[in-house]
């Protein structure tokens, strides 16, 4: 993911800033007190002890050879720690492919059904190149962003010099004084969405900004989605009526 | 059927039943499919380092170990705080009425890393709590999906649409001062069109 963004603010004037992820604080973890524990993957089944190879080899009614003997199980194999493993693809005749896969691209619906299927086209990274982010001029009160969007992430902005200090604080000093969100996104209009990393998933963009004496918060909150009913439940009101 | 949401507000009980939703749900989801030259699907699979092993989906488990590699149950571990101290487990709250607390200001929104996103479909509620949801008071109350290691919080809004849980933990940002330096257009118009996120 980008650690940086070039914005431009509502004058036009622009700059490139830090982004630093926010999260939660870490979660209190399963473990054993005053012991340290690992988290490991390890072999459970080897190619000759798959549901397949059994029944390939004695058939699909195997339990007898279950019960007589343990092909289930690859004695020198099973519990092997798997640490770094290559990524390889199988055709569809389960042979191991020596070239890449070609990709396409399935669209499914709400409801699971394949809406179609299309070449997938690459998407770029778009908040830290040439043109910059703008502003939109689209301010969306906070009262009716936050029971309109579901903001699934969100990314503080840092300034990187004392130029930029005066940059950000001066865009959080503003948008907090309107008690709203600023529409920020990249395009001509600074609507269109924005992608963080080569083939990111693209979202729209909410700038929130809060002063305290000298300090600021300019908080970039992210949303893929609005706020709403999903069309199964709706389906199911529809055929209650 | 999970058991449904109860809150409870100036002595009176309200219910709703609850589904999850994310993208996917509201507005179907991509998927690439890497596929031979036949044009058939592949198969993703994994090879150990050495070559030695072929891992095909469910070839592989998981767990905890000590240091001596002894597997270790989850019944055997306790939840453990970043102090290193004793956490016990909290239960799931659906079923058990939750106190409401509010209304809060809708900023509060904004400071919750948000984990979850629940449509409430209400069981068991009045028209004037609705209406003052609607009207864009906005409410909190202790939530826990499952039991787990903590308390989650949630916050009731709702639009014309439905009205919605929005689950997560307060989230860690920093007031940033001049000296915390980060090291690593002017628009002709204002759009006015609803912003399309199906096309995202």
């Amino acid at each position: 993911m980008s650690s940086s963004i070039h914005l431009a603010n509502a004058k036009g004037r622009d700059a490139t800033v830090g982004l630093v992820a926010i999260k939660a604080l870490p979660a209190p973890k399963l473990g054993v007190l005053g012991e340290k524990i690992y988290f490991k993957r390890y072999l459970a089944a080897s190619e000759t002890n798959t549901h397949q190879a059994l029944a390939k080899q004695f058939g699909e009614n195997y339990s007898q050879k279950l019960i007589e003997a343990d092909p289930e199980v690859d004695i020198e194999n099973i519990g092997i720690q798997v640490e770094q493993t290559q990524t390889v693809f199988l055709d569809s005749q389960g042979e191991l492919m020596y070239v890449d896969p070609s990709f396409i691209e399935v669209v499914l619906n709400p409801d699971g059904s394949e809406k179609e299927r299309r070449a997938p086209v690459d998407t770029v990274m778009n908040v830290n190149v040439e043109t910059p982010v703008r502003f939109s001029g689209r301010l969306v009160p906070i009262k009716e962003a936050v029971r309109k969007y579901g903001f699934r992430r969100k990314l503080q902005l840092r300034h990187v010099d004392g130029l930029t200090f005066d940059f950000l604080y001066e865009i959080a000093k503003e948008l907090e004084s309107k008690e709203s969100l600023m529409v920020i996104g990249t395009g001509d209009k600074g609507i269109a969405p924005l992608i963080f990393q080569a083939n990111g998933r693209p979202y729209r963009g909410f700038l929130e900004g809060r002063t305290k004496d000298k300090s600021y918060r300019l908080t970039l909150h992210l949303s893929e989605m609005e706020l709403k009913k999903p069309l199964v439940s709706k389906k199911k009101v529809t055929d209650g009526e | 059927m999970a058991k449904p949401v109860v809150i409870s507000l100036a002595g009176k009980d309200y219910s709703f039943d609850s589904v999850r939703i994310d993208r996917a749900k509201l507005y179907g989801v991509r998927k690439r499919l890497p596929i031979d030259a036949k044009g058939e699907p592949c198969v993703k699979a994994s090879l150990t380092m050495d070559g030695a092993n072929l891992l095909l989906s469910g070839m592989t488990a998981q767990g905890y170990f000590n240091s001596s590699g002894t597997p270790i149950s989850r019944s055997g571990m306790i939840g453990i705080d970043a102090q290193g101290n004793k956490v016990d487990q909290i239960p799931s709250t659906l079923g058990v009425a939750q106190s409401l607390n509010g209304p809060v200001s809708p900023s509060e929104i904004l400071d919750l890393d948000i984990q979850s996103i629940f449509c409430l479909e209400p069981i068991n509620v009045d028209d004037d709590f609705l209406s003052k949801l609607k009207s864009g008071d906005v409410y909190k109350f202790p939530f826990n999906y499952m039991a787990g290691l903590e308390m989650e919080t949630a916050y009731l809004v709702a639009n014309e649409e439905a009205v919605f849980a929005l689950v997560g933990k307060s989230a860690n940002t920093e007031w940033i001062e001049e000296a915390a330096i980060y090291v690593p257009l002017e628009g002709d118009d204002i759009d006015t069109e609803d912003l399309d996120f199906e096309a995202l």
